[in-house]
């Protein structure tokens, strides 16, 4: 409406009247539709003022895009996105779990009189669980790893209960927890979804633009939010800059042919090689740290040994998680600059090995748990636990693994804030306060967005996967992205410099959703089969009663209705579930088959247009040789 | 700013949030961010018009190599200097709601230099020096760029690019909306 209106009324003023004027010349149902839309637009005004006002980081963000452009800040409102997806999460299960169990708390417990297995194992996991309140250093050493005190509070799956609460008028906690997993999850998907079409948009326009470079290279270089004086100069310089490179590219093509391509390719090979290597080192490394730890915490003469060692061992997986995963992509970046690629595959290159480390590593570690938890034989008699001397003894395995992604979640969110004071820090005031060579050779810092989104994207994997077996790690997960975003501001600023090169915003978009989509299906993979299939602890959780935790669902169907059942059933059945299945590829089909012709079309319209415009020019000719003849013969008229 | 809100009366802030992108917040930023630039001036006269100076030294404008015609494409009198009307139209069309349509328009008439509807050589070479600034390109680089644009966009052969060509190349690149773009 507006763009529209401008080229006839210039000003706001002249504007309105010509809206008020509009609207009162319609009549009957013209006029409603008119008024339905007015009613429309108010409402959608009304929804963005409330939004606005629980808006934040608004004026940070802009600081943020006022020197290092659109991508940086895209970066950040990735950040945000994601801190309100944790609070999401966060008030789901704050208010369907952790308020009904606090507030039954003292009604949870089996007497000691029961004697149905249960209640044993119940009484034997509680047993086990060993509180020392006199010793504050061990109080510390169990906040950090999560064992002790720590293990009986709401913060792991082993302390819920398996009871409909409040009895009487019951509030079943077990079917609230299973459905606070799949509703958390479903959320996550239709807001990653959401933001999913749109990037995707972009990045099939995004495949279009690489058929007008240099148009897009000029007619939307600028980015008209930069503020900072040193940013624009930089921003001028990285156009200039990829403007002589798009020049020189096709040389150095040529220049890449003449080498020798023997060479070349042995070098890749063998960097390739090296890099499936370091990965198969880190799993490794990561399979030996999990199950070492373990072994070692059974060992005979383990409770003498020094605290501080004993922490060391508890942190071994998740410290050498963390450490790879800083590591690594280092080692990554330094080898692609000898493989010679051309600059995009190098940088793609870079990030897919990153993105398989990332996930290899929780894989791995996840591979490893499931063995220790399914781990056989097990001991019938005591509470299916395994056997002592072949399987680790885990009374809670819910526990023990939510135990494992808690301590990840602490060391991640250590490291950030270590690297961050402790290494960045250090290094910009070398850069900027001393002259000498080692300033040099260091050089300044640039902000790596695809790092750091990869950062981000390993914590919320940790926060999907954590909030089964500790419902409270959307909690820490949300305070955390919290204070990632001012640590990150602070970092960004201060110790950062904007980049040299173009970075494109749309670009890094489309692979922040990618990579967060992948993340999200390793993590729903596991956590489907964890609640289907493997068999929950007889003496701690919700699910205890149960053989699967998924048994609470069908049980729960079971109670209702028959209509209910006859519904499920049928939607369950196979022809059911073919014929969506059909329709689904009819839908397909339809849309590629569109699509082609579109693509024709395309063509042949883009070829009219060049004929019309060749009959444009034709007309032309003609009519200035036509107009001259007139004059000429006029002319001539004249003169007679 | 207590009195912020006693500046336009309920009535005036609807039709406005009517005209533009913006929520009443929003406008009320705005017209501080106004204001700032000249306050005694703003203060005494509403309605005023701020010089092109004045108005480019708004941070965003400053440093926009773009910021003279900016000016003068959003400025009622097309002189480059503009009412709070003018300046909350411009705010507007770059604001983050503002539809890619309406940014593509006046992207095309900022890059209009010669206001002849059609985006020449000419302008395309000034668009081209803005962009780089003190280091120009050289004079053979420069002609080359702007042949390898025109036969990229340039689909009816005419030698320049109208608005309907700008239009359709810019719809295929996907960084345009971030970039043109000035947050509130």
């Amino acid at each position: 409406m507006f763009g529209k209106l401008v080229e006839k009324v210039s000003t706001l003023t002249s504007r309105s009247h010509l809206l008020t004027d509009s609207s009162k010349k319609l009549k009957g149902w013209a006029a409603f539709k008119n008024r339905q839309k007015l009613f429309w637009n108010k409402v959608g005004t009304r929804y963005k003022e409330v939004s606005q006002s629980f808006e934040i980081w608004r004026a940070s963000i802009k600081t943020i895009e006022g020197q290092f452009g659109p991508a940086v800040s895209s970066y950040f409102a990735f950040l945000k996105w994601l801190f309100f997806l944790n609070l999401y999460i966060f008030l789901i299960s704050f208010c369907f779990i952790i308020i009904p169990q606090i507030i039954y708390n003292d009604k949870v417990d089996y007497s000691t009189s029961d004697t149905s297995t249960t209640a044993v194992c119940s009484r034997r996991y509680k047993d086990s669980v060993v509180v020392m309140k006199n010793d504050t250093a061990q109080l510390v050493l169990d906040f950090l790893q999560g064992t002790g005190w720590m293990e009986k509070t709401l913060l792991f799956h082993g302390y819920y209960s398996d009871k409909n609460l409040l009895a009487g008028q019951s509030y079943n906690l077990p079917l609230a927890f299973i459905m606070v997993v799949i509703a958390y999850l479903i959320m996550s998907l239709i807001l990653m979804a959401r933001q999913a079409s749109s990037a995707l948009k972009t990045a099939a326009l995004g495949e279009e633009h690489q058929f007008y470079p240099y148009c897009n290279l000029i007619l939307s270089a600028w980015d008209y939010s930069l503020t900072d004086d040193d940013a624009i100069v930089l921003k001028r310089k990285s156009i200039l800059h990829e403007l002589n490179s798009s020049f020189q590219e096709r040389e150095r093509k040529l220049k890449r042919e003449n080498t020798s391509k023997c060479a070349l390719y042995t070098i890749r090979f063998l960097a390739n090689f090296l890099v499936i290597g370091l990965l198969a080192g880190s799993g490794y490394l990561i399979y030996y740290s999990m199950t070492k730890a373990t072994e070692l915490k059974e060992q005979s003469n383990y409770e003498e040994k020094n605290k501080f060692i004993k922490l060391l061992f508890e942190f071994l997986p998740s410290l050498s998680i963390t450490f790879l995963n800083v590591l690594l992509p280092l080692i990554f970046q330094k080898l692609v600059i000898v493989e010679n690629y051309t600059q995009d595959t190098e940088i793609l290159l870079t990030l897919a090995r990153t993105v398989f480390l990332r996930l290899a590593s929780v894989a791995v570690l996840l591979a490893t748990l499931y063995g220790q938890v399914t781990c056989s034989p097990k001991d019938a008699n005591d509470c299916n636990v395994g056997v002592k001397d072949d399987c680790p003894v885990l009374r809670c395995w819910e526990s023990y693994v939510g135990q494992q992604l808690y301590k990840l979640v602490l060391t991640d969110f250590i490291a950030a804030f270590f690297i961050t004071f402790f290494v960045e820090v250090p290094r910009k005031l070398i850069v900027t306060k001393c002259n000498c060579k080692l300033s040099q050779l260091v050089g300044q810092q640039e902000f790596e967005i695809s790092k750091n989104v990869l950062d981000l994207v390993y914590g919320q994997t940790l926060c999907w996967l954590g909030a089964y077996f500790s419902p409270l790690i959307p909690t820490i997960a949300f305070v955390k992205t919290f204070l990632l975003f001012y640590i990150k501001k602070f970092t960004c600023l201060f110790n950062y410099a904007p980049s040299t090169r173009l970075v494109k915003a749309s670009k890094s978009q489309t692979f922040f959703t990618v990579v967060l989509m992948s993340a999200f299906l390793m993590c729903c993979i596991p956590i489907g089969y964890i609640i289907w299939q493997i068999p929950p602890s007889k003496g701690c959780g919700p699910f205890r009663l149960y053989s699967s935790a998924f048994k609470i669902v069908s049980l729960t169907i079971d109670g209702f209705p028959k209509v209910f059942d006859a519904i499920f059933t049928f939607i369950g059945s196979a022809g059911v579930v073919a014929l969506i299945f059909v329709c689904l590829c009819l839908g397909i089909y339809y849309h590629a088959t569109m699509n082609e012709l579109n693509r024709k079309r395309v063509i042949v319209l883009r070829e009219q247009m060049a004929r019309e415009a060749q009959d444009k020019a034709y007309l032309m000719i003609k009519i200035n040789e036509h107009s001259n003849t007139n004059v000429v013969s006029r002319n001539y008229g004249d003169q007679i | 700013m207590g009195n912020q809100g006693s500046v336009f009366d309920d009535r005036q802030l609807e039709e406005y949030q009517e005209l533009t992108y913006f929520t009443k917040k929003e406008i009320l930023h705005v017209y501080k961010k106004f204001r700032q630039l000249n306050p005694s001036f703003v203060d005494a006269n509403r309605d005023g018009r701020l010089d092109m100076d004045v108005i480019m030294s708004l941070p965003e404008l400053k440093a926009n190599p773009f910021n003279e015609r900016i000016c003068k494409v959003f400025s009622s009198t097309s002189s480059g200097d503009m009412s709070f009307e003018d300046f909350l139209d411009m705010m507007s069309v770059f604001s983050e709601a503002a539809p890619k349509h309406v940014k593509v328009e006046y992207a095309f008439r900022i890059y209009d230099f010669d206001d002849d509807d059609v985006l020449s050589r000419g302008d395309l070479k000034n668009v081209v020096n803005h962009l780089t600034g003190n280091e120009v390109l050289e004079a053979d680089d420069l002609e080359q760029l702007i042949s390898n644009i025109l036969e990229e966009a340039d689909l009816d052969n005419d030698g320049a690019l109208s608005f309907a060509e700008f239009e359709h190349v810019i719809s295929k690149a996907p960084d345009f909306v971030n970039s043109f773009r000035i947050r509130v």
